[in-house]
């Protein structure tokens, strides 16, 4: 029981390691794909911000700055004494298209998003154009005064002044932009290679996780298919039995029939009919045993419940002369009064008796032949054991004692494999459960719980005790 | 009449299985398990021997591997396999003998196979020449 305690553990190992190994795999799936949504989301802000910001105020503020070059060299031509009046109008008109146009140009950058640092030169390149604009009105003025001189002194003066320090701010925007284009650039590019790279980490987990899962699963499937075959041989090896214990019976009774038939006052005489009565009885019980077997996994009837103490006793007194023929001690050791099992006497008589007529059957050459009985009340189950001072349960066979049809393999005593397996059967059935573990001394102890009468079983409300050893 | 030896572990087929051999006129010992009818067959040589397969302490495989090996003179014996396991063709395979009978078997149909094994006397063959 403890071996197969330790199966299904590892079982469960399994089972948990595969589940792990899946919701890591999907974990590991939905972060690279978390990761790489970040990742182009960024990459996608930076192009925006570069072709919806940096490019257009690049753009424009080229744009500014050909229609200030503009600006100066029709300021330039007014100038000129050499140019004749409709030159001049021509020039003038020119010159107000190009403010317009310069103005506009600045206004569209204006109204685009600004970097840090931007605003404030756009703030000095506001009053650069506003002190220019002052000069050109007063170099127009003086112009139109027929102040030709002046007007080119005041030209010379301040408004190419004026004009260049504009410039000036135009090309450090354009710079901080071209700037911000380039570290948006590099950006995009750091968060494809971060994003690749990382990609690439969690897609290799993912692989690496897919690959254990696909390892975990492989061994369940192989557990599985030799658990399977190890059912199939169990099967094929039960039924040889039964139809070799059943079989071998009938033959005797068809040579006693023959016998008899052959010469009655032979066969009665030698009391062979007697035989092959018996015989059939035997018969009887080993199909007895099989639909107990086959029908101890039927769940109790509610309300059914077993004295545990009267039927201890009773089924002690009734096996103490097979004990007692075997030379064994078959002891009851004092019962708490009133304690009830949540299943109906019968079935607790077959549990008990299976295991006491085990610990008689198998107590084997031993000096010291004692078989003890006990039960206690542990909280919401009772517990029985009996103890035996036999030759013990080898090591290589508590694995699968309680299985169906397994014997030990030496085993000279006349069955089938089914006593223990019909004992874990019925206790399971009824919430319970079945164990064995070695004695203090010598011999083992095989025990049992189930849930007490009016309780819910163990399964609804789980352990709350474990057995010694 | 012939010298017969019954093995068998189930003392009431083996009991009458005798008494009806007897009382067929021929002469007939038992053992209960392969040991004991090895002892016997050793004690005075066997005409035929009617051998369980499944029996504690020396299964009847293991006996008429015993008389083949290690026994002289026993390996000359023949022996007719009767059992209730399922695949006694195969078991009688291993031990060479081509002389079976499944349990349960009709009392006449023994007789039958007893007298054409004492006709033919026709002993265990390794199992390599029998296949």
């Amino acid at each position: 029981m403890m071996a197969t305690d330790a199966g299904s553990a590892s079982s469960r190992r399994l089972a948990w390691l595969l589940v792990g190994s899946f919701a890591l795999t999907i974990a590991s799936f939905v972060a690279a794909s978390a990761v790489s949504e970040y990742r182009a989301r960024g990459i996608e802000e930076a192009a925006e911000s570069i072709t919806g910001n940096a490019l257009p105020t690049v753009d424009c503020l080229s744009r500014a700055r050909t229609e200030l070059r503009e600006i100066s060299l029709l300021l330039e031509r007014l100038s000129d004494e050499h140019g004749g009046p409709k030159s001049a109008a021509e020039d003038m008109s020119r010159l107000a298209r190009t403010r317009d146009v310069l103005a506009t140009e600045r206004n569209r950058c204006l109204a685009l998003p600004n970097y840090p640092g931007e605003e404030e030169i756009e703030d000095r390149a506001s009053a650069r154009a506003r002190e220019m604009d002052a000069s050109i009105d007063e170099v127009l003025r003086r112009y139109e005064a027929g102040n030709r001189q002046a007007a080119a002194q005041e030209l010379h003066a301040k408004t190419q002044t004026a004009i260049d320090r504009l410039d000036a701010e135009l090309v450090e925007e354009i710079d901080l932009n071209a700037s911000q284009s380039t570290a948006l650039g590099a950006r995009i590019a750091e968060l494809r290679a971060s994003s690749r790279r990382t990609g690439a980490v969690l897609n290799a987990l993912s692989a690496v996780l897919a690959a254990i899962a696909a390892f975990v699963m492989l061994r369940i499937l192989r557990r599985f298919a030799r658990l399977m075959e190890t059912r199939v041989s169990d099967l094929e090896h039960f039924a040889g039995r039964v139809a070799h214990d059943i079989r071998s019976p009938l033959a005797s009774v068809g040579l006693a029939l023959d016998l008899t038939k052959r010469d009655p006052e032979l066969g009665l005489k030698k009391g062979v009919l007697d035989r092959a009565t018996t015989t059939l009885q035997r018969v009887g019980q080993l199909v007895d045993g099989l639909l107990l077997f086959a029908r101890a996994g039927k769940a109790p009837e509610e309300g059914t419940m077993a004295s545990v103490g009267e039927i201890l006793a009773g089924v002690v007194d009734d096996m103490r002369p097979f004990a007692e023929k075997n030379g064994i001690t078959l002891e009851l050791e004092p019962v708490v009064a009133g304690i009830t099992a949540r299943c109906s006497p019968g079935v607790f008589v077959s549990l008990i008796s299976n295991l006491v007529g085990n610990a008689i059957k198998f107590m084997g050459t031993s000096d010291v032949r004692r078989v003890t009985v006990r039960a206690r009340d542990i909280g919401r189950s009772v517990l029985v054991e009996v103890s035996d001072t036999g030759p013990g349960v080898p090591a290589s066979e508590k694995d699968r004692i309680f299985d169906p049809y397994v014997r030990a393999a030496e085993a000279t005593i006349p069955g089938i494999g089914l006593g223990l397996a019909t004992v874990r059967r019925l206790a399971d059935a009824h919430g319970g459960a079945v164990g064995v573990r070695a004695n203090v001394d010598r011999g083992s102890v095989f025990w049992f719980e189930l849930p007490k009468a009016r309780t819910p079983s163990r399964r609804a409300v789980g352990r709350d005790w474990a057995p010694v050893g | 009449m012939a010298d017969l030896l019954i093995v068998d572990d189930d003392v009431d087929t083996a009991d009458l299985l005798s008494e009806m051999l007897r009382f067929d006129g021929h002469d007939t010992r038992v053992a209960n398990d392969g040991s004991e009818g090895l002892s016997l067959a050793r004690d005075r040589k066997p005409d035929l021997v009617v051998l369980d397969v499944e029996m504690p302490k020396v299964s009847g495989p293991e006996m008429a591997h015993e008389m083949f090996l290690r026994d002289r003179g026993l390996e000359s014996v023949p022996i007719i396999l009767c059992s209730g396991v399922l695949d006694l063709g195969g078991v009688a395979a291993s031990v060479g003998t081509r002389y079976f009978l499944p349990k349960p078997y009709a009392l006449d149909s023994l007789l039958s196979l007893i007298g054409r094994v004492l006709r033919e006397r026709v002993p265990p063959a390794p199992p390599s020449e029998e296949r």
